[in-house]
């Protein structure tokens, strides 16, 4: 196991906060919106997509990291709240896609405008912990790794 | 339909940008999402919560080399106070975390990793890093190629604020 430095522990640290701080940020923002979390995270997979014709369920499920029939029934309230429909596939008749209604396509168009700047920010901050210092830390790893053989 | 759009993008490159945007956003927090589930599962695996490992980070990570106060940590985590009491308590109790008193002053307590919690959370942070290392490069790959960059700096609308959830991230 390689020792770490104080410095890598400062670096983690820093990144952790900063993911607490914009995840509360974004919950306040989907609040602010109307929406809970979990409706503003289901409209941008329904707006992320690349498939014109919508997500599945299943999709849904898969982005969110959820159960499918909790993506039903977050499908279900966003649909009450009359932000996306459900419709059949036109080539499969048995799958169901979901789509954005016009409220719901601005609702989310609001919502990405203020994330855009706040998730470029925390790129930037992962990209810190991991950054060149990191890298060139783990290809010394590696090379010594590589000259002194033996258990890690 | 991809071709159409970017033919277009030259004239409406706001709305074209937009979309580019949207799938970017839904790929940068799939990418965070995942990565949070994975550490719970690594954290799982060590015998611990996520809360306390973050706390141990908390510690471990403060800048101070003797510690940071249940303060500190308190806005390191964004819990409340007493919150951050009960955490510390129950980190204690494992073993994990000892409280001492401050050699400058007596009534502050500043926070250690017992020499456990400093093995576990070695282990994990290695494992951390080197996920970080993964994903670090993926979202940032999300943004080349797109347009006007929104400065990286610019404090407007920082995200900020005190939680009463110890280290609930979803």
């Amino acid at each position: 196991l390689a020792a770490l430095n104080d410095q890598q522990y400062e670096q983690l640290l820093a990144f952790r906060v900063r993911l607490r701080r914009f995840l509360r940020w974004s919950q306040e923002q989907a609040t602010t919106a109307g929406l809970t979390p979990a409706q503003h995270q289901l409209l941008l997979v329904v707006r992320g997509r690349p498939d014109p014709r919508g997500p599945t369920i299943g999709e849904v499920a898969s982005d969110l990291l959820i159960r499918h029939h909790s993506a039903v029934q977050l499908a279900d309230r966003v649909e009450a709240l009359g932000l996306i429909r459900r419709r059949r596939g036109d080539g499969d008749r048995r799958v169901v896609r979901l789509q954005l209604t016009r409220t719901g396509e601005r609702r989310v168009a609001a919502l990405s405008a203020a994330h855009l700047e706040e998730i470029q920010r925390l790129a930037a901050a992962a990209a810190a912990v991991a950054g060149p210092d990191a890298a060139e830390t783990a290809k010394r790893q590696h090379a010594a790794d590589e000259s002194e053989p033996g258990p890690r | 339909m991809r071709a159409v759009a970017q033919s277009v993008v030259t004239r409406y490159s706001c709305a074209v940008t937009f979309e580019q945007h949207d799938e970017r956003l839904l790929a940068f927090r799939t990418g965070l999402r995942r990565f949070l589930r994975w550490s719970q599962d690594q954290v799982a695996a060590v015998g611990m919560t996520p809360a306390q490992h973050q706390l141990l980070l908390a510690i471990r990570g403060h800048p101070q080399p003797a510690g940071p106060t249940i303060r500190d940590v308190a806005g390191h985590l964004l819990v409340r106070h007493h919150s951050a009491v009960e955490l510390v308590d129950r980190a204690v109790a494992a073993g994990l975390v000892e409280r001492r008193q401050d050699a400058g002053d007596a009534r502050a307590v500043r926070l250690r990793l017992t020499a456990e919690g400093a093995d576990r959370l070695a282990r994990l942070t290695t494992m951390h890093l080197e996920e970080l290392r993964r994903l670090a490069p993926q979202l940032e790959a999300l943004w080349e190629g797109l347009d006007p960059a929104v400065e990286p700096s610019g404090p407007s609308r920082s995200p900020a604020g005190t939680d009463d959830r110890p280290g609930q991230e979803r």
